[in-house]
């Protein structure tokens, strides 16, 4: 298996005023087709900084991110945004669903970017949203619904696509205790029932151990780098 | 992201707020039907002036004559107005026909139509023309038939007012038609079949007055009783011809071949060789010209001009008249106009005002892979649906106007402007063609979408990354 995920030497630094804030600091490392990995680090550690680098959602000031071979600190927005709607997906910590359409709508929307006609992006969503355990919510605002359904209804938007690679920045981080495990068990089951690689951000351990691979962040820059290579059944509990 | 997908997505967008959709709506609304009916006024009283002048006068014809005048330095003096110019001036462009329309000018000299009983036409002038372009010339009949071949010369048409007063010199009496003194229009004739009269003529003389006017003491060469019988020429009527109001010397005018009419002076004036009538020797004093549209009567009047005769036609008048109308209709489109800008800034206002509710979403569904370029296109989009549902609520309202206009204040502006009694036909005073509807529509729908550019192009500019930063 390659890397589907390769970064070199990244360097973020953020200029506010005359001041200069480094987020990333030299940053390498590569992430394997299919693998769950995890960004670990407490608070300004620059996880999201790097989370949103890997999804071109903004530009390093130095360094290379090569994504599936193709090295998207080079592409346009135009390009970009095509390359997301093709390979990536994203959960993020406050759900981030439209509050207007039902969950079948919101789920069936990265389908609709592809240029998926109706009838068949609302089947796929449908089935993504069975999947989650939500198929009498279908028709359900996002309002109507609590935080772990909405973020199940999240998960649902971020598979419904088949993205090869799955960003989550702090899914968790709204839920509570039970939700959490609920969520976190629905992700890694969708990402190793259909090979995705996840990358998670998340400055919980507890959350970290359901990764095969923890990346540990401080200051900017990786601190260790571990594997785990037996399948642990549950860790919380 | 299919096409059917943005209209979705805009039509939502615009029923999720309902209210302000109808607000914005409405701004449009009332721009559009604004200048609909503003124009819809200028087109209507167009119409209501080539009407009026139709009925007055003939709009395609141009009258050509070749009198000489002064023009402050110079004296123009046209070219001889013969036959074979004549002829020519049909292979001027839109020139369907062209005649001469020769009159002997009155003077007291005149070769007269009578009937067995001794009734005189007065006033009825013979004219001069080519008769077998009548029909082609666009004359209509009232009554009978244009000349064919095989009629013989003695030929002659009458307009609708010939014979409208008579003098008979037999018994020394007058009788005149009767009119309706409100439209002067002819409500019985004195003699009210002229085809079942035996129609002859008769030279005259009349002996001016003390104020140069002519008098009804005919001397009617040979003896006042009995007409000279060397000069007895039995004329064959064969139809009636209608001219506008305007042309009245075709209203009383007795057609006759040019050729027959030349030969009649010169009969008459071997007879009387004191009074002479001017001979005719081959130039003509006027003619007429028609056109196949009223729109292409500028370009050949200019050209007869340019050929140098006098040329006249009422196309001027219209213009003028028009041109007063469409600088109207331009000062109240204007002030219209005004109503559409302001519905365009609403417009704007009310999409910035969306985009900046929706920077979330935007953010959302550029980060889930929406080209930007489909961004755009949904709020423009959204922005020409505004302006596509005004505009078309606009010519709705605009037709309902219309109607109120022409069914209730119609009558009363042509009251008050003196236009008088068109008949008993609905006046429509706005008018409102497909091509005007269809035009609003579109102009609508576009200034809906360059009201949108602005905001569209804003919504573009959302970064995707602090769309979606947690609050
Ligand atoms: N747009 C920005 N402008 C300036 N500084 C920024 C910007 N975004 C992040 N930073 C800084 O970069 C550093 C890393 O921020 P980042 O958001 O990646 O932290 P994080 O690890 O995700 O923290 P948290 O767990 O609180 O979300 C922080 O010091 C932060 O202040
Ligand atoms: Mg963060």
């Amino acid at each position: 298996m390659g890397a589907v995920i390769a970064v070199k030497n990244l360097i973020k630094i953020y200029k506010v005023g005359s001041d200069k804030v480094v987020a990333l600091n030299d940053v390498t490392f590569s992430i394997e087709e299919g693998e769950i990995c995890c960004i670990l680090g407490t608070s300004g550690s620059g996880k999201s900084t790097l989370l949103n680098m890997l999804a071109g959602l903004e530009k390093p000031t130095r360094g290379e991110i090569l994504i599936d071979g193709q090295r998207i600190e080079r592409m346009n927005e135009k390009r970009i945004t095509k390359f997301r709607q093709r390979n990536i997906g994203f959960v993020f910590q406050s759900y981030n669903l439209l509050h207007g359409i039902t969950a079948l709508e919101n789920v069936a929307m990265p389908l609709t970017f592809r240029g998926i006609k109706k009838k068949k992006r609302e089947k796929i969503a449908f089935m993504m949203l069975a999947m989650v355990g939500l198929a009498k919510r279908v028709r359900h605002k996002p309002t109507q619904m609590s935080g772990g359904q909405q973020q199940r209804v999240g998960i649902a938007r971020a598979f419904a696509a088949r993205p090869k690679i799955v960003f989550a920045d702090e899914p968790t981080g709204n839920l509570d205790t039970k939700t959490t495990i609920e969520v976190m068990e629905l992700m890694v089951t969708l990402s190793r029932k259909n090979n995705r690689t996840l990358v998670l951000v998340t400055h919980d351990k507890d959350i970290a151990a359901y990764a095969d691979r923890i990346i540990q962040l401080r200051d900017g820059e990786i601190i260790s780098d571990e594997r785990i290579n037996f399948k642990k059944e549950r860790v919380l509990s | 992201m299919k096409i059917i997908d943005i209209i979705t997505t805009c039509l939502r967008n615009l029923t999720k707020r309902k209210m302000r959709t109808i607000l914005t709506v409405s701004g449009v609304l009332i721009g559009t039907s604004a200048v609909i009916v503003m124009f819809s006024l200028g087109i209507g009283m167009n119409i209501q002036i080539t009407k009026m002048l139709e009925e007055w006068a003939d709009l395609t014809m141009i009258r050509v004559d070749t009198w000489r005048w002064h023009d402050g330095d110079n004296d123009v003096a046209p070219p001889d107005l013969t036959d074979e110019m004549i002829r020519s001036f049909k292979d001027i462009k839109h020139v369907r026909s062209a005649t001469p329309f020769y009159r002997n000018i009155r003077s007291g000299e005149q070769v007269a139509v009578y009937t067995a009983d001794g009734w005189l036409i007065e006033w009825g002038q013979f004219i001069g023309v080519y008769m077998d372009e009548l029909e082609n010339f666009g004359y209509t009949l009232k009554e009978g038939r244009f000349k064919q071949a095989g009629d013989p010369p003695t030929t002659v048409l009458f307009g609708p007012e010939t014979g409208a007063y008579l003098y008979n010199f037999l018994d020394d009496e007058w009788a005149n038609a009767e009119r309706d003194w409100d439209t002067w229009e002819i409500i019985s004739m004195p003699i009210e079949n002229f085809f079942a009269e035996e129609l002859r003529i008769i030279p005259l003389t009349m002996t001016a007055n003390e104020w140069g006017w002519f008098d009804r003491d005919y001397s009617v060469i040979g003896s006042k009783t009995a007409p000279n019988m060397e000069y007895d020429e039995e004329l064959n009527l064969i139809g009636i011809i209608d001219a506008p109001p305007n042309d009245w010397e075709a209203r009383e005018g007795i057609f006759i071949d040019m050729e027959f009419l030349a030969l009649m002076i010169k009969a008459y004036n071997e007879l009387n060789a004191e009074n002479q009538m001017p001979e005719f020797d081959g130039i003509y004093n006027e003619a007429r010209v028609r056109v196949d549209d009223m729109n292409n009567v500028p370009a050949v009047e200019a050209e007869l001009k340019a050929m140098g005769f006098n040329a006249w036609s009422f196309n001027e008048m219209r213009e003028q008249m028009t041109q007063q109308v469409r600088t109207i209709q331009l000062l109240l489109a204007a002030v219209a106009a005004v109503s559409l800008f302001v519905a365009a800034m609403n417009i704007t206002n009310t999409m910035i005002m969306a985009i900046i509710e929706r920077t979330k979403e935007i953010g959302i569904m550029k980060v889930l892979g929406c080209d930007i370029s489909k961004i755009r296109l949904m709020f423009l989009g959204e922005a020409a649906a505004i302006g596509f549902l005004g505009g078309v609520a606009g010519i709705v309202l605009s037709y309902g106007i219309s109607l109120i206009i022409n069914n209730f204040l119609g009558q009363f502006f042509m009251d008050m402007f003196n236009y008088g009694n068109m008949g008993e036909e609905k006046i429509s005073l706005s008018v409102i063609p497909p091509y005007l509807a269809f035009l609003s529509l579109a102009g609508a729908t576009l200034i809906g979408m360059v009201a949108g550019l602005y905001p569209a192009n804003r919504s573009v500019k959302i970064s995707a990354l602090s769309a979606i930063a947690h609050e």
